[in-house]
């Protein structure tokens, strides 16, 4: 290793060590995307695409066994082996256990080379050049032995290539190769290093944020980059360039970003008390300020998957709004797909069910959570999909044109369709702010949570742009909310994961605040899935405690909600409890302290919450 | 058959033939304190000895009209033929070892204790012995703590990107001890506002001579108007009002714990730094040597872990069985008094 790359080199592998610590720091989602692009700008561009591939989970390395890699850090540290065990139980984790163990004997080592001059690592690295010419296979052991030689040195690629060849090795080997790297890396790089070993590297970020924040560093659509990491690649194959331009893209099978609605609540300074609308007088008040009835298109709010079905240049594809393909697990959509007229771009809603019937989510979610592809492509339980809007129509993009006249084109597409797997969504008639109020009442008969105001005149547009489109629940009293820890339940599910502490985004949606203690509230079938997630995604354990990964999305329900100085979220929830598992949501789009502090605000209006007013009296 | 200095009793750490106690959790005549800490110093005792800088700190906490009796370091006190001296103990201000000779050996009773000279409380001093009983807070291998300096420099740093971003600094650190050390590490940085119960620890040590600067409180410094700063609680007060209007801030505790990455993520705060008034095992491990004991007794922390690797190392070692530890298991919540010995 030439002496003058070693500054740059060291560089290198910190860039993701870095990476790894600020993205361990904090649970803010913007903080990780923004950590992660400073990744993407500063590593070398083998590192960019190994970093990718174990940010999207792609690369689990686990070298050697636990008991193995405790037998040798007691005998680094000249510490019995009980010992270690002892300590492994009150850290939780292998890979801190031993990076804490080990940071005298590091220290010890760093201090010996310091004290050397650089020469004898040049020395070293000579002499196992040497050995390396004496016969075929003593090459190859050289070969890592030099790498190794230059441990402290080395940029990712070259550590993960290094772990994927000795995979293959024999013991005495890896242990030479991780003794050296033991006494080589500094405390925070050695702490990622036995995260690699122990295969217990993990991040608390999902693919998500990654591909957000490639986006921003390759100034590339989400849905583009997205699409280029599906399947399998093997990062030792790429660089970051080929890896995204892989089969190059098929921009015809993108989606349009999505345009989604606000939720429609009151702004306390707006609201005039009224008897009118009895404990309903804020939500009414907040309609009635969005003008005359006949500027707004009234729907059903479905309970169901957000997608966009498009067909391009012969080629369908099927995204659900967080932007996963879903192709796979509803062919038969898919084939429906199939059939659209060329260069047609629709958004819908997925449900299960016969229709008009329409089944719960729940059913729908088991058709997500099927992994093997035999299962997949069966077509139980049954589904159809509602569609809302019509994006694209004969290859021209149409969102500008108003909302009315775009309902009108799709009716007519819908119909000319005429397939069972796919209908209009309904309109909901009547001319009052007043009927729609008692609709909205009747909305679970439907099998829906709410209705979704849409004003007539206005453009399909991107994000969640406030004014035009309010999605008007029926029941308030719910929040989108993060899995942060979980314990095992007691009795018949004492071994499975069931009680969960829940957390949603602080103000600024930087950081994540616990808001409710919660029994699962699952089907059996989706507890077993959860309970598997959280053994393969804890990144801590504290007895019977797990933190893990914050990515699973909980919509959880409650009876009431007061403020609180004991909760950190300064609220609490009166029995809170899981209504829903969100599959279809990025921890990222999870509610914040902002949106709870309405329904505060509200609640505090509305004396019982519990109670739907039973008067109606319109004028 | 040889009788021993000392013994455990109900009462705890107890000298028969002098008639007193080291840090007595029952209720007894002559209590002899190591340190002013709760775990240590309980109230209700008849008399109490301690070092001459407890004196402000005992009396606030346990009373004005306590009979105390200061004693300084390295003088000799004879109780009924058993000479007791009180030796520098490095934890935290009046910390002291409490040296026992009789006529055939010599104890030592560590109280609480850090190796690492902190330069502001008088630093550790081993004191050869026959016989130690040592706390054992954080006798485990795992713990190896930064010097002091690196860490108020994780600390510094931290807190300047924190003000460049527009918040302020929250240290959780114990009222008595760890935050007048942080006060002193850290004071050169900026103003450091207080918690009221840190404010009266500082009154307590100046008046014996500590010379503590005088800093604004917590209730001083006015959201929207005054620039982000560095504020220093005890952990206990995480939940007070007071705490409350000083947003945005960034909120770290100052414990060894927080070594553990799990421990600080537990805690639910920003942040963590391992700066400990406890020995490391390093520390515990040198001064156990410095002593020249033969007979080591292990309390408070990981006794049965730490006895067990002493006796493997030829120690001739025992594990204490206080009923604090007890204590400490189903009281989990740490008050502002008290310090690292209950987690
Ligand atoms: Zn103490
Ligand atoms: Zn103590």
């Amino acid at each position: 290793m030439p002496l003058q790359s070693l500054q740059s080199l060291l560089k290198q592998m910190k860039a993701f060590t870095d990476l790894f610590h600020r993205l361990n720091q904090t649970n803010s989602s913007i903080e990780k995307q923004q950590a992660m692009e400073v990744f993407f700008r500063n590593a070398p561009d083998r590192d960019a695409v190994w970093g990718l591939a174990l940010l999207s989970g792609r690369v689990p390395v686990r070298l050697v066994g636990s008991r193995r890699l405790r037998g040798w850090v007691a005998e680094c540290t000249n510490l019995p082996d009980w010992l270690v065990n002892e300590s492994y139980q009150h850290v939780g984790d292998l890979a801190e256990t031993l990076s804490l163990l080990l940071a005298p004997y590091r220290i010890a080592s760093t201090a010996n080379s310091a004290s050397a001059s650089t020469t004898a690592s040049t020395a070293s690295a000579s002499s196992a050049a040497s050995t390396a010419t004496s016969t075929a296979s003593a090459r190859t052991t050289a070969s890592i032995a030099s790498a190794s030689t230059t441990a402290s040195s080395q940029d990712l690629s070259t550590i993960m290539l290094d772990l994927i060849r000795l995979k293959k090795r024999d013991e005495s080997e890896q242990k030479e190769y991780v003794l050296h790297n033991w006494r080589q890396l500094d405390g925070p790089s050695c702490f990622l290093f036995n995260k690699f070993i122990t295969g217990g590297f993990r991040l608390g970020v999902g693919q998500g944020i990654a591909v957000k924040a490639l986006s921003n560093y390759m100034n590339r659509p989400v849905s583009e980059i997205t699409q280029a990491l599906m399947g399998n690649w093997d990062p030792a194959d790429y660089t970051l360039a080929r890896l995204l331009n892989r089969g190059s893209i098929h921009s015809h099978t993108l989606p349009y970003p999505f345009f989604l609605a606000s939720p429609l609540l009151s702004s306390a300074s707006t609201t005039e008390p009224s008897d009118q609308w009895g404990g309903e007088a804020v939500q009414n008040m907040a309609l009635h300020q969005l003008g005359s009835r006949t500027d707004w298109m009234a729907e059903w709010k479905w309970d169901g998957i957000r997608i966009q079905m498009i067909l391009r240049e012969g080629v369908s594809s099927i995204w659900s709004r967080g932007e996963e393909r879903l192709d796979d697990a509803f062919p038969e959509i898919a084939a429906l797909a199939h059939l659209l007229p060329h260069g047609t771009v629709i958004d819908g809603e997925l449900l299960c069910g016969e229709f008009p019937a329409v089944g719960s989510f729940q059913d729908l979610q088991k058709r997500l959570g099927r992994t093997k592809p035999s299962a997949r492509m069966t077509t139980q339980p049954p589904v159809f999909v509602y569609a809302y809007d019509l994006l694209e129509l004969d290859g021209q993009d149409i969102r500008r044109k108003s909302l009315s006249e775009r309902r009108w084109l799709l009716e007519r597409l819908v119909e000319t369709l005429n397939h069972p797997l796919l209908h209009a969504s309904p309109l909901i008639e009547g001319i009052e702010w007043s009927d729609l109020h008692q609709r909205r009442l009747e909305s679970r008969r439907h099998a829906a949570e709410g209705i979704m105001l849409k004003r007539a005149c206005s453009g399909y547009e991107s994000g969640r742009k406030r004014g035009h489109w309010w999605k008007w629940k029926l029941d308030p009293m719910q929040l989108d909310a993060v899995l942060l820890y979980a314990r095992p339940g007691h009795g018949r599910r004492s071994n499975l994961f069931t009680d969960y502490s829940m957390a949603i985004w602080d103000q600024e949606r930087t950081r994540l605040l616990p808001i409710a203690q919660v029994y699962s509230g699952l089907t059996d079938t989706e507890i077993r899935e959860v309970d598997a997630w959280i053994k393969g995604h804890t990144t801590e354990k504290f007895g019977p405690v797990r933190t893990v990964v914050p990515q699973l999305v909980f919509e959880i329900g409650f009876d009431g909600i007061q403020r609180s100085v004991r909760h950190k979220a300064g609220i609490a929830l009166r029995f809170p409890r899981i209504l829903r598992w969100r599959r279809d949501k990025l921890a990222s789009e999870a509610d914040d302290l902002g949106i709870a502090e309405k329904l505060l605000n509200d609640r505090n209006l509305d004396e019982d919450p519990l109670n739907e007013p039973t008067k109606q009296d319109p004028l | 058959m040889k009788v021993n200095l000392l013994r455990i009793g109900p009462n705890g750490i107890e000298c028969p033939q002098a008639g007193v106690f080291i840090d007595p959790w029952g209720k007894v005549d002559r209590a002899l304190l190591t340190h002013a800490h709760a775990d240590h110093a309980r109230y209700g005792h008849k008399h109490y000895m301690a070092h001459a800088h407890n004196r402000a700190v005992l009396r606030q906490r346990l009373g004005n009209n306590i009979s105390l009796e200061e004693i300084e370091y390295e003088e000799t006190i004879e109780i009924n033929g058993i000479r007791f001296s009180w030796h520098p103990a490095g934890h935290i201000p009046g910390s002291a070892q409490i040296r026992v000779e009789g006529t055939n050996q010599t104890w030592v009773v560590s109280g609480d204790y850090k190796t690492e000279n902190d330069h502001f409380t008088p630093a550790f001093e081993p004191v050869k012995c026959s016989h130690f009983i040592t706390e054992c807070t954080f006798g485990l291998p795992i713990y190896h703590w930064k010097p002091q300096a690196l860490t108020a420099q994780a600390i510094a740093d931290w807190h300047l990107s924190n003000v460049n971003q527009g918040y302020s600094t929250l240290l959780y650190a114990y009222s008595l001890g760890k935050a007048q050390r942080l006060i002193h590490l850290l004071k050169d940085l900026c103003p450091i506002y207080i918690h009221p119960s840190i404010a009266e620890m500082n009154r307590a040590l100046n008046a014996v001579g500590f010379g503590l600067p005088e800093l604004p409180l917590i209730s001083e410094w006015k959201p929207k108007v005054d620039v982000p700063t560095l504020f220093m609680a005890p952990p206990g007060a995480s939940n007070d009002k007071l705490l409350r209007r000083l947003s945005p801030c960034k909120e770290a505790n100052v414990s060894g714990w927080t070594l553990v990455r799990g421990m600080r993520r537990r805690q639910n705060l920003d942040n963590g730094f391992a700066l400990s008034d406890h020995a490391d095992w390093p520390g515990l491990l040198n001064a156990i040597e410095g002593t020249g004991a033969e007979h080591i007794y292990c309390t408070h922390g990981f006794t049965s872990e730490f006895s067990r690797y002493l006796s493997e190392q030829g120690y001739n070692s025992t594990e204490i069985h206080t009923r604090f530890l007890g204590d400490a298991a189903s009281e989990p919540t740490i008050t502002p008094e008290t310090d690292e010995s209950i987690y």
